[in-house]
């Protein structure tokens, strides 16, 4: 019971993380009908700036000991990230509008090996290790005799997450900006017609997903207290998956669908031997990667609009 | 011989009767038209003709077989071809190409045998021959190495037809083929389908330009709010008052569609 | 179609590296710089083995661009998750090598014939697999599904015990090792003098030889099929689907065609791989590989084969020329001054630049499927993905 507890906290962890990052998705998708493939090196790019800012410090004693640090280098990274989120739509994305959709995904799709390989030579091709601050690791209250332990980290990362998500929901519903994404989202023609500056609000979505994109791929860093270039991949894809399971275009389906899938990949590294024994057919640990590709792939083929996706025809 | 059956077709999207017990015979040979105020549900009966939806009920019969079952693509073999009201070429496909894919249906459908070189030639030698005679008929022989979407708006609804009768029909279904024409081209599509006709093929035709109904059609069927409002010859239809209402809303004074 | 001067061009600039390389075995070139901008040692050795390396290389991709332009240029369906298909070809190639040892050992051609038809009839089988569930989805859609299944395949490939995990399959050959001897002795030993004989190594030409083979008729078919009338029912259905199917094509059908024949050609592509490599391992199976597919081909232009050829030439061979270069770059504090995977930002930027300025490729010759008449303007390749049509009749 203690090691499912366990997995449960983990997967709630990763499951904001992931909430994140696939809100970024749908916001685009939304706005104009893109799948940016991009946005998991986005968030790469947010935790390597980070690292770069606190490799940045010198200080006697270890790092870890001073959290302040951290922090910077999280404002820091947002603000810079945002920037490059920025320049992404509006150097690769934005002269593509007119086009048709598939030459923006295999844009989308360059950018997306573009940034990853950038920074493996601006930064290392292979693993960048670092420490967390000491205080993620204080124990806030353990369960069942100290099995299962609450720890900073988590009260962090929840905190930040359920920040994230109420300010995204106010800012959809209750700003101006918000109802322009939504009409966007809707007609942008329309919209435009309505004298909706339809490049302010693109430039804007962007902006903001990849703002949270940062925040993840910063969170997400300090959890597994490495970075790596091809990280962006890995939480991109999941987080993707995740987007497409809670029906792309749709913020709330984002949020659920990246819970469902930490939750389920949580589950699935700590079950998936157990799950072999149950079929007889031994699975290693090298699957669980490939539980939310398969699940992806399930949702696509069953219902491509996803649990709670808008009715987007597949096809006519 | 009635060519086609339709009784009671009903189409119904959610709570939004699109067409509604509508039922019309096409006799062999002839030249019927389809009008009715915009909104009134013909593109959707059209679009129940051939098989782009499933009727919600009723029966549709085309040469004694019943076509509510059947795929777009099926309906073609049976002898139905469509053209759109929105234009739908092979846009960057050359024009003789458009019309040599409406033969589709007529070649080897063996995926090995044409693939042999020499009756991969005949064959090809056949399709260009036989497309290019379709291309005669229509009177689009010097376009014949265009890009389809190089066309001037006439012409690309002559090419759509052209291709549509290469798929070599019996019925022939035309959905506005003369919007967005002027006076000449309205002409020789008039001439056109007269033509079609002579050569044994039947036509039911959409169309808002009355002119080209009454001078063409022998039979007319209005529709309007998804139902049958009347049918008949081009002067009963002219002098209903049914469809004047339908189309002109309630008279103040006498009008003629004329 | 009339043939055009172009494609004897290319025909000889296939051939090119084995004249060279036979005619002057002496190619080898060493770059030695004592002092790289003051990094230290910079030492790039090229010689006539290497050439042919890259060569089969480049070569294995021109075979898997003209497999995916099937999908991609001429039905117009996305597929990213091409390596699936080489992935399953390669490894049921290799799988069935290694269960019939003896019988490559005694009868190689045969052994290479019984190979080459696993991997058409896996891949192809994976084709129709791939496309049965996925027929109804849209362009970008499908796009996702493909890049997906392909990452589940090389998951399965990489954790099932049968197809030896991240060990690989290992020592697969095309030709036995007194095979390999005979023609040394008999063929190139006619080119070579006494120095050179002890540094030329015989295997990638012939897996030069024989993969140029396979690839020109490869070229020959896919050629055959873009001008036979079932070329002309996929491009019609790229172009508009709702058309086709007014003119009798069946969607489902074209699409099914299509993906097994890109299968067959990717299994072919897959076989070449392993091969080239001797060795099957799910590390030459990555997602990337798909990428490098699709750059090949929006290089040299979506839809066209002269265009996937070109693409492939170019781009591989500078891929693989770059990393070797970058390899032999000076160290710094252990890392290198700039890692090999730097290559891939030039993957990155072709995809990038090509989409926003020049969608057609590069071979804007007289494209195949494009007769540019006169100098017309056309719509571009980009404009054939009517992906998601919002047009309704109402």
């Amino acid at each position: 019971m203690s090691t499912f507890l366990d997995h449960l906290l983990n997967g709630l962890l990763l499951g904001g993380i992931f909430a994140l990052i696939a809100v970024g998705y749908s916001l685009v998708y939304g706005i104009i009908k893109l799948i940016n493939f991009a946005h998991g090196e986005v968030a790469m790019f947010g935790a390597f700036f980070a690292f770069f800012i606190f490799s940045m410090f010198d200080v006697d004693g270890d790092l870890k000991d001073h959290p302040w640090i951290y922090v910077l280098a999280m404002v820091v990274s947002i603000f810079v990230t945002m920037g490059l989120g920025w320049l992404l739509e509006f150097l690769a994305y934005r002269p593509l509008r007119k086009a048709s959709r598939l030459s923006a995904l295999i844009t989308a799709i360059g950018a997306s090996l573009l940034l990853q390989y950038l920074a493996a030579v601006i930064w290392s091709p292979s693993v960048v290790s670092f420490e967390a601050p000491e205080v993620f690791y204080y124990e806030l209250f353990s369960v069942m005799d100290g099995d299962v332990l609450f720890e900073v980290k988590h009260l962090v990362v929840f905190m930040l997450v359920s920040f994230c998500l109420t300010l995204l929901w106010w800012v959809v519903e209750k700003t101006r900006m918000g109802k322009a994404m939504r009409a966007c989202s809707q007609d942008a023609d329309a919209a435009a017609l309505m004298g909706i500056n339809i490049n302010r609000v693109v430039a804007f979505t962007f902006i903001f997903g990849s703002a949270m994109a940062a925040l993840s791929g910063v969170l997400y860093g300090l959890h597994l207290e490495q970075v790596r270039y091809n990280m962006g991949i890995q939480i991109g894809i999941v987080a993707f998956a995740a987007a497409v399971l809670g029906g792309i275009g749709s913020i709330p389906g984002a949020v659920l669908g990246g819970f469902v899938i930490g939750f389920t990949q949580a589950m699935a590294s700590g079950y998936l031997s157990d799950l072999g024994d149950f079929i007889g057919h031994p699975l290693n640990s090298g699957y669980t990667e490939a539980v939310a590709f398969m699940i992806m792939i399930l949702c696509l083929i069953v219902k491509p609009n996803g649990l709670l996706g808008k009715g987007d025809a597949d096809r006519a | 011989m009635s060519l086609l059956k339709v009784k009671g077709a009903c189409k119904f999207f959610g709570g939004v009767k699109a067409v509604n017990e509508v039922s019309l015979t096409v006799e062999e040979k002839s030249i019927t038209a389809l009008i009715g105020p915009n909104g009134a549900g013909k593109t959707t009966l059209f679009n129940l003709l051939t098989a782009v939806y499933s009727p919600t009920a009723g029966e549709i019969i085309f040469n004694g077989y019943d076509m509510g079952k059947l795929k777009p693509n099926q309906i073609v073999s049976r002898g139905v071809a469509r053209t759109f009201q929105n234009i739908r070429l092979f846009d960057n496909l050359t024009v003789l190409d458009n019309v040599r894919i409406g033969l589709h249906g007529k070649l080897p459908v063996n995926p090995f045998l044409p693939w042999l070189p020499w009756k991969k030639k005949a064959v090809e030698a056949d399709a260009i021959a036989s497309a290019r005679q379709y291309l005669e008929f229509v009177g689009l022989t010097d376009y014949e190495d265009e890009l389809a979407c190089n066309l001037p708006y006439g012409k690309q609804r002559t090419l759509e037809i052209a291709r549509a009768l290469a798929t070599g029909p019996k019925l022939l279904l035309l959905d506005e083929p003369a919007a967005g024409m002027n006076h000449t081209e309205t002409e020789e599509l008039i001439h056109l389908i007269r033509r079609t006709r002579s050569a044994g093929i039947t036509v039911l035709l959409i169309e808002h330009d009355m002119k080209l109904v009454m001078k063409i059609s022998e039979h007319i069927y209005v529709l309007d709010h998804g139902e049958l409002l009347e049918e008949g010859s081009g002067e009963s239809i002219q002098n209903s008052e049914k469809v004047r209402t339908a189309y002109l809303g309630e008279e103040t004074e006498e009008t003629h569609v004329r | 179609m009339k043939r055009n001067n172009i494609n004897y061009v290319l025909g000889a600039i296939l051939i090119f590296p084995l004249v060279v390389c036979l005619l002057w075995p002496t190619f080898n070139q060493t770059i030695d710089i004592d002092n790289f901008f003051g990094y230290g040692k910079f030492s790039y050795q090229f010689t006539a083995n290497n050439f042919m390396t890259i060569g089969s290389y480049a070569i294995i991709f021109i075979v898997a661009a003209l497999g995916l332009n099937v999908q991609v240029g001429y039905t117009g369906q996305l597929n990213l998750g091409y390596v699936a298909f080489m992935a399953v070809g390669g490894y049921s190639a290799a799988l069935f090598q290694d269960a019939n040892r003896e019988l490559y050992q005694n009868h190689p051609f045969i052994g290479i014939c019984l190979s080459l038809l696993m991997a058409i009839f896996f891949s192809g089988l994976v084709g129709l697999l791939v496309c049965l569930p996925t027929i109804k989805l849209r362009g970008d859609y499908f796009a996702i599904v493909t890049f997906g299944f392909a990452e589940v395949v090389r998951q399965v490939i990489k954790n099932e015990e049968v197809l030896r995990g991240s060990i690989g399959i290992k020592e697969l050959f095309l030709f036995p090792k007194e095979h390999v001897d005979w023609i040394n002795n008999h063929f190139f030993s006619l080119f070579l003098n006494e120095d050179m004989e002890a540094a030329f190594k015989p295997d990638p030409w012939i897996n030069y030889g024989f993969f140029l083979l396979l690839t020109v008729i490869v070229i020959c078919f896919v050629t055959y099929l873009r001008d036979s009338h079932y070329g002309r029912m996929l491009f019609a259905i790229r172009d508009n689907e709702t058309a086709a199917e007014s003119c009798g094509i069946s969607l489902s059908m074209g699409k099914i065609y299509a993906s097994v024949i890109s299968a067959v050609i990717g299994g072919v592509a897959g076989y070449m791989m392993v091969m080239r490599t001797s060795l099957a391992h799910p590390d030459s199976f990555v997602f990337m590989v798909s990428i490098y597919a699709l750059c090949c081909l929006v290089l040299g232009g979506i839809g066209s084969v002269r265009g996937a050829v070109v693409g492939a030439i170019i781009l591989m061979s500078l891929g693989e020329v770059l990393r070797d270069v970058l390899t032999a770059m000076p160290k710094q504090e252990g890392e290198p001054l700039i890692p090999s995977e730097a290559r891939f930002i030039m993957f990155g930027l072709v995809l990038i630049l090509m989409m926003r300025f020049r969608p057609n490729g590069i071979s804007t010759l007289e494209n195949d499927t494009l007769r540019l008449a006169k100098k017309e303007k056309t719509k571009g390749w980009s404009k054939y993905f009517q992906m998601g049509d919002t047009d309704e009749s109402s």
